[in-house]
């Protein structure tokens, strides 16, 4: 941690506590609570677990890896690079070790394949960790680029770091068939075609594990959407099997196999995509043989490989059309229910406005109200959270945290302990009227939200000096600020959600649970402040959401 | 005619122009803000009709409709629907709730002057 705290007494503990102490209790134990298991045996078992999942699918895709292996130099794809990079891409840099055994397990047992077990453990472990660290810079269709130029590079990398072990160990033949495009293609291929199949694969294991409720299926199950995968896999297979019997020529008998791939992406999305590429590749070494079969091995190399590539793209982009549709829906739905008072209301209080001028201001009341968060909705779109440039009232943090969460209390089921904080120094900060509220309301409804009805949630409020260099929050400038930190044992958030949580309209909620503006709401208030923004998240371990605001000097 | 009417909604604002509404035209209105309180309400008093928004958090419209179906087959019931859900069709809330027994349904924001027609003519036949 970079940051430096000058409070006296208890606040000087806050560096170390804060953001790791606050991540409890572990999701191990929580699963162990569902297994009734000690929590020692149920830290042992998710460890065993996930390492074996992880060997399983490593050693499953080693398993195909003849196939691909047509020529010397040449293998269509190999798809353990995209397992390693998933595996590290979920778990971190820590997994390089089970990443090297996992080669290892593979190749039989020397100094030459030991040197290789570490050098691809090296790249694609670190390659994940890095992916891993940037999960916003690799959502979206921009993101997809930028995963490819990285998995490009490191591949390149893995091949030069092989043919240097080749080398070293006394094999210039093999040292020079590192260099050939065909061996760095394949190699590239695994991490596009098998990357984001496995790490929704290991994901998934992983929420199972953590005792947490699988990812919400869409509104026909998660049978339907599989069986439509796996159809078009077939046909996307069928279709290389039988392009050397086919009457076409090359060049058209390849378009059909690429057509199944466009219809899982443009359905399914981009993971589906990379699937039936999967079964495409697989064909294709099938259907070459160890002859070659006739083909042109590199180009129809550099063809497949472009075809997942496509495929992933444009899947991610029918992705986004999704999300941008589904955010609309929430707009509508939320116009809906402030549209419908508001038109009542003032027809309403215009009847009664003679005999009865209370009810009618009451109804204006609630009228006014409702334009009010109506205003709330558009400036949330707009990442704004003022109206103008309204004069901000000094106040110190803690009072209005405190006040803010008596009432919001309410509001947050009976099974949650909510444990304040606010003993800690509590330095002026400048905010306009009701967004220390805005703020407290949302980020507590938000955890609240994350806990199922049950936990604790813990509300600190302190001072925090930032020094120069202070790298954990971008773009502050160093200097005092006040902070509160929110903390929930709740379900967590992974890289993706936490990639957009402060994307208006962005929402794990169904529809009619919220409305997804919470946390762009506390994002403009903060941003307008001149403060930031802290998150920590991990799935299964719950979340801490920290706002820092500058002190007011005096 | 004067009659006992539950309205669920989660949208406070709208529950409450709803309630005027129902209120002025002489009815007796509760108020539940999801479905499961909605079902804990009419487990204690008899109701003539439910009004029901479609999409609600803890217990939604729908799961409300079903339970009305098998426990009170005999009451009214408008449903209510301010959108629909990822990859469905717009109008799908229309179809879900009328194959789930909703005699009528509003899509949001409506005139409540055409809800009370409603609610009358339901109310006489």
């Amino acid at each position: 941690m970079h940051l430096q705290v000058n409070a006296p007494s208890r606040s000087s503990r806050i560096p170390h506590r804060f953001p790791l102490a606050l991540l409890s209790p572990s999701p191990v134990r929580r699963a162990g609570r569902r297994l009734d298991l000690p929590p020692c045996a149920a830290d042992i078992l998710y460890r065993v677990a996930t390492a074996a999942a992880f060997l399983a699918l490593h050693r499953g895709a080693g398993i195909a890896a003849p196939v691909f292996d047509l020529l010397p130099g040449v293998s269509i794809s190999f798809l353990p690079v995209g397992v390693s990079l998933a595996f590290a891409i979920v778990h971190g840099w820590r997994t390089a070790p089970l990443i090297a055994l996992a080669l290892l397990a593979g190749s039989g047992i020397s100094w030459e394949a030991a040197a290789h077990a570490v050098r691809h453990a090296m790249v694609y472990a670190g390659l994940g960790a890095l992916c891993r660290g940037m999960p916003g810079a690799l959502a979206g269709t921009a993101g997809v680029l930028r995963f490819c130029a990285l998995a490009a590079v490191g591949t390149a990398l893995s091949a030069g770091l092989a043919g240097a072990v080749f080398a070293l160990a006394g094999n210039p033949a093999a040292a020079s068939v590192q260099a050939l495009p065909g061996f760095w293609m394949g190699d590239l291929s695994g991490a596009l075609l098998m990357t984001g199949p496995a790490v929704v694969v290991l994901r998934g294991l992983d929420r199972v594990l953590r005792g947490m409720a699988p990812p919400p299926a869409g509104p026909g199950g998660l049978l339907r959407p599989l069986a439509a995968i796996g159809a078009l896999a077939i046909l996307s297979a069928s279709a290389v099997l039988l392009i050397p019997a086919m009457p076409v020529s090359g060049t058209m008998a390849w378009v059909l196999p690429v057509v199944p791939i466009a219809a899982a992406a443009l359905f399914h999305g981009a993971v589906a995509a990379a699937w039936v590429s999967v079964a495409a590749n697989c064909a294709t070494g099938l259907a070459a043989g160890p002859e070659g079969a006739g083909f042109d091995l590199v180009d129809v190399q550099a063809f497949l490989l472009l075809a997942c590539l496509g495929g992933v793209l444009l899947g991610s982009m029918a992705e986004e059309r999704r999300r941008s549709e589904r955010r609309l829906r929430e707009m509508a739905h939320e116009l809906g229910n402030l549209l419908h008072p508001i038109g009542n209301l003032s027809t309403q209080a215009e009847r009664v406005m003679a005999e009865d001028t209370e009810a009618a201001k009451a109804y204006l009341r609630v009228v006014r109200d409702c334009a009010g968060h109506g205003g709330e909705i558009v400036r949330g779109v707009l990442g704004t959270a003022r109206p103008g440039p309204a004069e901000g009232r000094r106040l110190g943090l803690a009072g209005a945290v405190r006040s803010a969460a008596a009432v919001v209390a309410g509001q947050v089921p009976p099974g949650i302990r909510i444990e304040l904080d606010a003993s800690g120094e509590d330095p002026p900060i400048r905010l306009a009227p009701g967004e220390a509220h805005g703020i407290v309301a949302n980020l507590m409804l938000n955890a609240a939200h994350a806990m199922s009805g049950q936990g604790t949630m813990r509300l600190r409020t302190g001072r925090l000096d930032l020094v120069e260099g202070a790298a954990c929050v971008p773009a502050l400038a160093p200097g005092r600020y006040a902070f509160l930190s929110v903390a929930d044992d709740g379900c967590g958030m992974d890289e993706r959600t936490r990639a957009r949580m402060f994307e208006p309209f962005f929402t794990t909620r169904r529809l009619g649970e919220g409305n997804g503006l919470g946390l762009s709401i506390v994002y403009g208030i903060v941003e307008s402040a001149g403060g930031g923004l802290l998150v920590r998240s991990m799935p299964g371990r719950g979340s801490d959401i920290t706002v820092l605001l500058p002190v007011e000097e005096t | 005619m004067m009659a006992r009417i539950l309205l669920a909604d989660d949208a406070s604002a709208v529950r409450f122009s709803i309630a005027v509404a129902l209120r002025s035209d002489g009815h007796e209105v509760t108020e539940a803000s999801d479905g499961g309180a909605a079902i804990g309400l009419l487990r204690t008093r008899p109701f003539d009709l439910v009004i029901t928004d479609l999409w609600m958090p803890v217990l939604d419209g729908i799961d409300l409709l079903k339970h009305l179906r098998v426990h009170h087959p005999d009451t009214k019931v408008i449903a209510m629907s301010g959108g629909a859900p990822e990859r469905a069709p717009i109008g799908i809330s229309m179809t879900i709730a009328r194959t789930w027994g909703a005699d009528a349904v509003f899509q949001k924001p409506f005139d409540n002057d055409d809800l009370l027609a409603e609610v009358r003519r339901l109310l006489a036949g």
